[in-house]
């Protein structure tokens, strides 16, 4: 028995994660959002004069556990890892899942292999079995077709007896993963990591210039005979390589072009420290005390964290999309359903202005639509904040925000639809006059539709050519209590394209207090 | 010249590699990594090729993928020895 199992190799994968990428692979699947989550850095300098002085205050700061619950999440693959007892069950074990398919991986001490005379671990990809031999790709040394001889399992058990690490890792196919990914789900995992939260990894970086340009005790960085400080560096460069792999996916899979162009600068960042990581290793077999060389180090190290802010800070802000004026809507958390074929944007990210107060008591509770104390009072409101015409259906949002409307200013917000679209309804009002004005709409492949705007003032509450929303009570500047309006507009969209981006007016008078879409049945 | 700093290098290789195959049955444009030269094995060998030839590699040009066949590795040397030796 033995399946046909092509290798996928990278000089920036570990050997699990080989693994996951070669059987992702072989089950028809990718593997690259896996990598999502792994920008970070992290330097904390304790000069504790213990081993590793700098070497273990220096992290990449991403979890194994991370990459799984990525692999699992986008392309629906598993990994876990078990401890055999025995060679008689692990050979089982090897046995039921070759019969089902699926090549496992086996963590087994390296006296097993004949063709390694190396210690430590080796990580085995079991893809067939004869008679007597388990057919494996050997993944540390990229050898595909090795044959391993059924009783060498034995000397694992013999040599790791009191070990409690894990021997073997299934694969599960547990979904179908999650198809819909783009660019911004990369964005959400960075704006979330670790290294952005209450921290400055930038200056960490330049921090541990600082301390290389004064030179390395090599002595003092050896534990054992690990060296984490080339182990993290290493560590730290191959997760700029994976990533721009990452990117490189999203950009191929939804034809994003911006998502390419940052994964190229990714692997431009990946190349200058790999010259790091390499100047470090040179630096160790080498044992240089010379000051030039740790100069010229620790400048490389200096410039890759500018390089890296600029790029990290950019996409974190979104504004590497070259506006300031960019909203990214997640469109797990912030598309929700109002009925079966109603969707609605969370706009809460984009208000800047407040129309509403419940009262004109407190201060109006800092509503202040017009900029002359002007304000809806929310007491006419339905307690659901539903608005229903009869052509369209919003939900307001809660009036004890801090915002409740958008002032529009161009703003563009970015979400890919999981369904297409026959219609998107607007509901706002002009604040200084009637709008006229233009809203785009860009679809997933790039094509745009430009809707003309023509909305009233809140004022005309009477006829208009425009549908009325909604009608209440708000206090005007020379404090009497009149009516003012809201306005519902929609427009057709095109039926077999999903909608990527939304392009507002930039019309600061007029003002949109939800935006919802109907979802094409077909 | 050429001949000498193949040899050389060769031996190079072979010390500071765990190669699948003897470095002899390795041919100059083979691709290295086919026979288990790493990215950290190459820093290895550059190091031993300076101190060897008394040359020194550019910052930049310390990288993996500059250096996966012998005939990279003699091609560099030789430059260097060129623009060393009057």
């Amino acid at each position: 028995m033995l399946l046909d199992v092509k290798f996928v190799k990278s000089t920036s994968m570990y050997c699990t994660e080989s693994a996951v990428a070669t059987v992702a692979q072989w089950l028809g699947r990718n593997y690259e959002m896996m990598f999502s989550k792994m920008w970070g850095f992290k330097f904390s300098y304790h000069d504790s004069k213990s081993a590793g002085i700098i070497g273990t205050n220096l992290s990449a700061e991403y979890t194994y556990e991370d990459e799984y619950e990525m692999a699992e999440k986008y392309h629906g693959i598993k990994l876990a890892g078990y401890k055999s007892k025995d060679s008689i069950e692990l050979l089982e074990i090897i046995e039921n899942n070759l019969v089902k398919r699926m090549p496992i991986l086996l963590m087994i001490n390296k006296a097993c292999c004949p063709w390694t005379d190396g210690n430590g671990t080796a990580y085995l990809l079991v893809t067939g079995m004869d008679n007597n031999c388990l057919i494996c790709i050997d993944i540390h040394y990229a050898l595909s077709g090795k044959m391993l001889p059924i009783e060498n399992l034995s000397f694992h058990f013999e040599l790791n007896k009191c070990s409690d690490r894990n021997n073997y890792a299934v694969f599960e196919v547990v979904s179908e993963g999650d198809n819909n990914v783009s660019l911004f789900d990369f964005i959400d995992n960075l704006q979330n990591s670790e290294s952005l939260k209450n921290r400055n990894p930038f200056e960490e970086m330049r921090e541990l210039a600082k301390i290389i340009e004064g030179g390395i005790t090599y002595g003092d960085e050896y534990i054992g005979n690990k060296t984490p400080l080339l182990d993290n560096i290493v560590d730290i460069t191959r997760t700029r390589m994976l990533l721009s792999s990452t990117l490189g996916y999203i950009g191929q899979k939804n034809q994003d072009s911006i998502a390419q162009n940052i994964g190229n600068d990714f692997l431009l960042i990946g190349g200058k420290w790999t010259t790091i990581a390499s100047m470090m290793h040179k630096a160790f077999f080498s044992k240089t005390e010379n000051i030039d060389f740790f100069k010229r180090l620790a400048n490389k190290i200096n410039e890759i964290s500018y390089d890296e802010e600029n790029l990290v800070s950019s996409i974190a802000k979104k504004h590497y999309i070259n506006k300031v004026n960019n909203y990214v809507l997640n469109k797990k958390d912030d598309l929700k359903c109002i009925s079966n074929n109603i969707i609605r944007y969370d706009l809460n990210k984009l208000f800047n202005n407040r129309a509403f107060a419940s009262s004109i008591d407190n201060n109006h509770e800092g509503a202040d639509f017009t900029g002359y104390n002007e304000y809806f009072l929310s007491n006419g409101l339905p307690e659901d904040r539903n608005i229903l015409t009869a052509s369209s259906c919003f939900v307001l949002s809660d009036i004890n925000n801090k915002y409740d409307n958008i002032s529009c200013s161009g703003q563009v917000i970015y979400v890919l639809s999981e369904n297409f679209h026959n219609k998107i309804m607007i509901l706002g009002c002009g604040e200084w006059g009637n709008i006229v004005s233009q809203l785009k709409i860009v679809y997933d492949d790039d094509s745009a539709d430009i809707m003309i705007i023509d909305i009233p003032d809140w004022f005309f509450t009477g006829i208009s050519s425009t549908e009325i929303a909604w009608i209440g009570d708000a206090k005007c500047s020379n404090n009497n209590i009149e009516k003012r309006a809201l306005f519902s507009i929609s427009f057709m969209l095109c039926q077999n394209k999903k909608v990527k981006q939304n392009h507002l007016p930039d019309c600061t008078n007029f003002h949109i207090f939800a935006i919802s879409f109907e979802q094409n049945r077909s | 010249m050429g001949n000498k700093v193949e040899l050389r290098i060769r031996e190079i290789i072979s010390k500071n590699v765990e190669l699948t195959l003897p470095v002899e049955k390795i041919g100059n444009t083979d691709d290295l990594t086919a026979f288990g030269i790493k990215s950290i094995s190459t820093i290895k060998v550059i190091v031993a090729i300076e101190l060897e030839f008394g040359i020194e590699f550019e910052d930049e040009d310390l990288n993996f993928g500059n250096f996966r066949t012998i005939s990279s590795f003699i091609s560099y040397v030789e430059e260097k020895i060129g623009k060393i030796s009057p």
